[in-house]
């Protein structure tokens, strides 16, 4: 089956042109398959500089990978004619963070619900467009008369989030990617809105990427996860695998980071700090840090090893001989 | 939450300066269009009247030299006046916007070339070009004139556009606007270019400002068109023929009331504009010599009594912010103790006050902030009656706060070494540079940093690591209290757990209470004895973490741990129904009430008051006593919130009466 969304060996370089010394990885030799039958979440996860949000544009086509490719329903997206561009366009939707510079603040907020129907020609009338308006926010749970007609300040940061979901569900899209879709709205407002991610996945049959520096989300919402570490991806697997029994020294780490509201729990991992005295190498760009580096782990970068079958995968040495 | 329909008179970004400046133009428009309508303009000619007349009742305002009317040649000389600055107006907007959109939007070398050229411009003096110009122009026409003005005049507009449309191209509404299928020139046209608008009328005020001055400029050193009477030129005549030094006042003041009231309105207008664009202006601070004047607390309010074992003690603290539309209570009446050595977290979701909160415990608030009542007690001393000498002498040496984003307090061009020697210095005088080196030198080793890092720029550093300088500052005098208001918030989650455990060490080493101040469950779970958790402005429950954890009493606590995800197993994930109340609006009665499953009548009319249901708890919940513990909460799904109904949107009374 092929999947509908697929990055092989992606790299994406940044700066390094002629007139500057730095460049900077945001993605080092990335792959990574979407399914959507069944209809899958998947989550990347990773901390900041992981390269997670460069991987999301690479995936909507929005940058242009320094070499690799990327395959949209088995076609490489740099092949597509101006039809097919557009169709991937409308059928891949991105969610942002920020659910506040996401309006133009010219506009009541009706302006991003009304564009997509436009501009894809998803309704003969206008009658038919106020339905599909109101079908998608009640899908997302909002009340037609509590939010269209206003201005995006009169609304608060989670109606406004669940108003993009509606819009990106307006498109009749098949793959959403949402990037840290949560990360700016309350914690009382957050759950709704991943509950009506979910929805969609399940009820409608969108597959989604759920991009985020949040395990405890990525491990509620997601079937599948990958774990990034500066522009590589270290582990991944489904959810259940990688968060209930990380292999990755990385892995286990960040979910030993997690604060837990309970004091019972332990809280705190195992890090060295060799980051001062960083080693110019070829090899794992976790080793700095890695409390359990080896000397090998210096000379070149792990490939991918299968300690338990079934689709997981762990780029660290520890696992060479299969456990 | 903000009415649905707002008539735009009421909009608080409307100020009387913009008003009156406008009205101002309009009323000189309108003199320069029906004035020479309605008078004969034939007594603007020279030779038309009896020459140096004052001012009397057939003519109004007296005759000059010539044989003019004085009021009639005014009124006339209006017009030409104004269309030339609306002329060099015009051009300036439209080619600064043309030039601006193109290198703001497409960038490259397009951008470059634009930024050189409008560079070049900016450094020819304009005045000084023109007169040169004018000069040589055999009869100098003032349309003419203005078309140059406006031509030299457009480099400040176009940069003014093109970093507007670099800024809103960040913005991800035209991310979103492309995802919605629209073109590039659709995102310009539909999603940049309406939110220039307001930009644009500014440069054109600015450009029409220039274009009058220049012309003016132009025409009272005697480069003008004798023909057309304008203003300027009746202030040449005036001069040329010595009517100041004949006392004909009547004769060169007019000119000179009209264009002042022009640039008068012009300034008015672009100054109103401006706060119309940035409405958050800052207001004036006035320093006290003698503490806040804060209210007594009113007859209503159960002040607590004084804790002698508290190392700080809030009582009833309520800080407002002026709006235009009234006073917002963000802080409202809270009280708490912290006893010395303890870890309190202070949780609350964004607009429960909690940063005012910090900010007004070290007393920093700034407009529109203000502290309007309560007490907060350092060591048995109220700040709040302090002057502020008295009370810089205790910050950092007795209460230090971490502000927000600490790291981005530090100063950017500063290195980090004398960044700490100042705030040493400031508090304990000049030391030996040996003494403070040492000092330096600790404080960094005790927050986990090398002692190089002195010599580093804050841009050199890491966020973590600023984040750990923020807090070396913070402890460099051994605070009794320290204050961190979302130490961690920017930090990735194992950087975070490291500054956190860093912070805790240090605060168990001084032997101070720390007030943690977030939005994260886990976080202040882990790090704090105490919680305290803020809704509305208003504290809620209070009480052991893990009790209030395990056995929470308000029902916004239950359902704001039930709301978080965790890591042991899957759950239905299921928020708040509702939504947080704006603090302009907040409901009746228990402003959580709408929001609530629990809710009944007394909880709609009536506002609850910390009570303590059992030892070392506190909650605001009418539930109690009549409870001895939360009863079960039925939750809706989330998605079709049963109880949003009543959210405050759709409120559809005021509140009657808001206990004080």
């Amino acid at each position: 089956m092929t999947p509908i969304l697929e990055v092989k060996n992606v790299s994406k370089v940044y700066g390094g042109g002629l007139l500057s010394k730095d460049s900077t990885v945001a993605a080092d030799d990335v792959s990574l398959a979407i399914q959507d039958s069944p209809p899958t979440i998947t989550a990347v996860a990773g901390e900041s500089g992981s390269g997670k949000t460069t991987l999301s544009l690479l995936m909507m086509g929005q940058i242009a990978p320094t070499s690799g490719q990327v395959f949209y329903r088995g076609k490489d997206l740099t092949k597509m004619t101006r039809a097919e561009k557009r169709q991937l366009r409308r059928e891949v939707q991105p969610i942002f963070q920020d659910p506040f510079s996401a309006y133009n603040p010219f506009y009541r907020v009706d302006h991003v619900l009304q564009m997509p129907i436009k501009h894809f020609n998803l309704a003969s009338s206008t009658v038919e467009a106020q339905r599909l308006i109101n079908n998608a926010l009640e899908l997302v749970g909002l009340r037609p008369a509590e939010t269209l007609g206003r201005y995006p300040h009169q609304l608060s940061g989670g109606q406004r989030q669940r108003l993009m979901v509606a819009r990106a569900l307006l498109c009749q899209p098949k793959l959403i990617m949402a990037d840290e879709p949560v990360s700016m709205v309350d914690a009382s407002l957050r759950a709704t809105i991943l509950a009506s991610l979910r929805r969609l996945n399940r009820e409608l049959g969108i597959s989604i990427v759920y991009i985020t520096h949040d395990l405890t989300t990525a491990f509620q919402v997601a079937e599948n996860i990958a774990v990034m570490y500066a522009g590589n991806v270290v582990e991944s697997g489904t959810v259940d695998q990688v968060i209930r029994n990380p292999k990755h020294p990385y892995t286990q780490l960040l979910i030993a980071s997690i604060p837990l509201p309970d004091k019972r729990k332990r809280w705190g991992g195992e890090v060295r700090d060799d980051t001062a005295a960083v080693r110019k190498s070829n090899g794992c760009r976790f080793a700095p840090r890695c409390p359990a580096v080896m000397d090998k782990c210096w000379a070149h970068k792990p490939p991918f090893f299968s300690p338990e079958g079934n689709g997981r995968s762990v780029a660290c040495y520890l696992y060479e001989d299969g456990n | 939450m903000a009415p649905l329909k707002r008539s735009w008179f009421k909009d608080p970004r409307i100020n009387p300066s913009l008003i009156f400046g406008a009205a101002l133009l309009v009323f000189m428009i309108l003199a320069g269009t029906f004035g020479p309508m309605l008078s004969n303009e034939k007594l603007a000619r020279v030779g038309a009247v009896e020459p140096n007349l004052p001012p009397g009742a057939k003519n109004l305002l007296g005759t000059d030299s010539q044989g003019r009317d004085v009021f009639t040649t005014t009124v006339m000389a209006i017009p030409p006046t104004l269309r030339v600055g609306a002329i060099a107006g015009i051009i300036s907007v439209v080619i600064g916007l043309a030039l601006g959109l193109i290198a703001g939007f497409f960038g490259g070398w397009a951008d470059w070339l634009i930024r050189t050229f409008s560079d070049v411009l900016m450094a020819i003096p304009a005045l000084a070009f023109m007169i040169l110009v004018v000069a040589r122009m055999n009869r100098p026409n003032i349309v003419s004139v203005a078309i140059i003005v406006g031509f030299l005049t457009w480099s400040g507009t176009a940069r003014g556009i093109r970093s507007m449309v670099l800024s809103i191209r960040e913005r991800s509404y035209t991310a979103v606007a492309r995802a919605n299928g629209e073109s590039e020139l659709e995102v310009l046209f539909r999603e940049v270019m309406p939110n220039l608008l307001p930009l644009m009328l500014a440069s054109f005020i600015g450009a029409v400002t220039m274009g009058i001055y220049t012309i003016m400029a132009l025409e009272v050193l005697g480069l003008g068109n004798n023909v057309i009477p304008t203003l300027g030129m009746m202030i040449f005549w005036s001069q040329r023929f010595s009517a100041v030094l004949r006392g004909m006042w009547w004769w060169w003041s007019p000119p000179i009331v009209a264009i002042a009231l022009i640039f008068i309105g012009l300034y008015l207008l672009s100054s109103g504009l401006d706060r119309f664009i940035n409405p958050n202006i800052p207001h004036m601070r006035r320093r006290s010599r003698h503490g806040l004047a804060v209210e007594p607390a009113s007859a209503n309010t159960i002040v607590p009594p004084t804790d002698p074992q508290a190392v700080l003690q809030v009582k009833n603290l309520r800080v407002v912010y002026d709006t235009p539309n009234g006073q917002v209570k963000a802080v409202d009446d809270v009280s708490f103790t912290l006893s010395s050595g303890e870890r309190m977290g202070l949780i609350g979701e964004s607009g429960s006050g909690k940063t005012t909160m910090a900010t007004a415990v070290m007393r920093l608030s700034r407009p529109p902030a203000r502290i309007v009542a309560g007490q907060i007690l350092l060591n048995g001393q109220d700040l709040l009656a302090m002057s502020d000498a008295e009370l810089r002498k205790l910050r950092l040496k007795e209460i230090a706060l971490m502000p927000q984003a600490a790291m981005n307090s530090l100063n950017p061009v500063v290195r980090v070494g004398p960044q700490i020697k100042d705030a040493i210095v400031a508090h304990l005088g000049r030391l030996s540079p040996k003494e403070l080196d040492d000092r330096v030198v600790t404080a960094l080793t005790k927050v986990g940093l090398r002692p190089e890092v002195a010599k580093r720029f804050p841009h050199q550093l890491s966020g973590g690591m600023k984040q750990r300088v923020a807090m070396a500052i913070a402890i460099v005098l051994s605070p009794k209290v320290i204050i961190a208001d979302e130490p961690t918030s920017a930090l990735d989650v194992v950087v975070q757990q490291q500054v956190m455990e860093t912070l805790g060490a240090l605060q168990r080493e001084l032997g101070a209470a720390a007030l943690l101040i977030g939005h994260d469950m886990g976080l202040i779970a882990q790090f704090s004895d105490s919680i305290g958790v803020l809704y509305a402005g208003k504290l809620v429950e209070r009480g052991n973490v893990q009790d209030v954890l395990q056995n929470p009493f308000h029902p916004y606590t239950r359902m704001l741990i039930d709301s978080l995800p965790g890591l042991e197993e899957k759950k239905d994930l299921v928020g708040i129904p509702g939504l947080t109340p704006s603090l302009t609006d907040l409901p009746s009665g228990c402003a959580f009430h709408p929001r609530c499953p629990l809710a009944h009548d007394r909880c709609r009319n009536e506002r609850p008051i910390l009570q303590s249901p059992s030892q070392g708890r506190q909650v605001a919940c009418h539930l109690y006593p009549t409870h001895s513990q939360l009863p079960p909460i039925i939750e809706s799904d989330g998605l079709t919130p049963a109880v949003a109904a009543t959210a405050p949107t759709v409120r559809p009374a005021p509140a009657p009466k808001e206990a004080a």
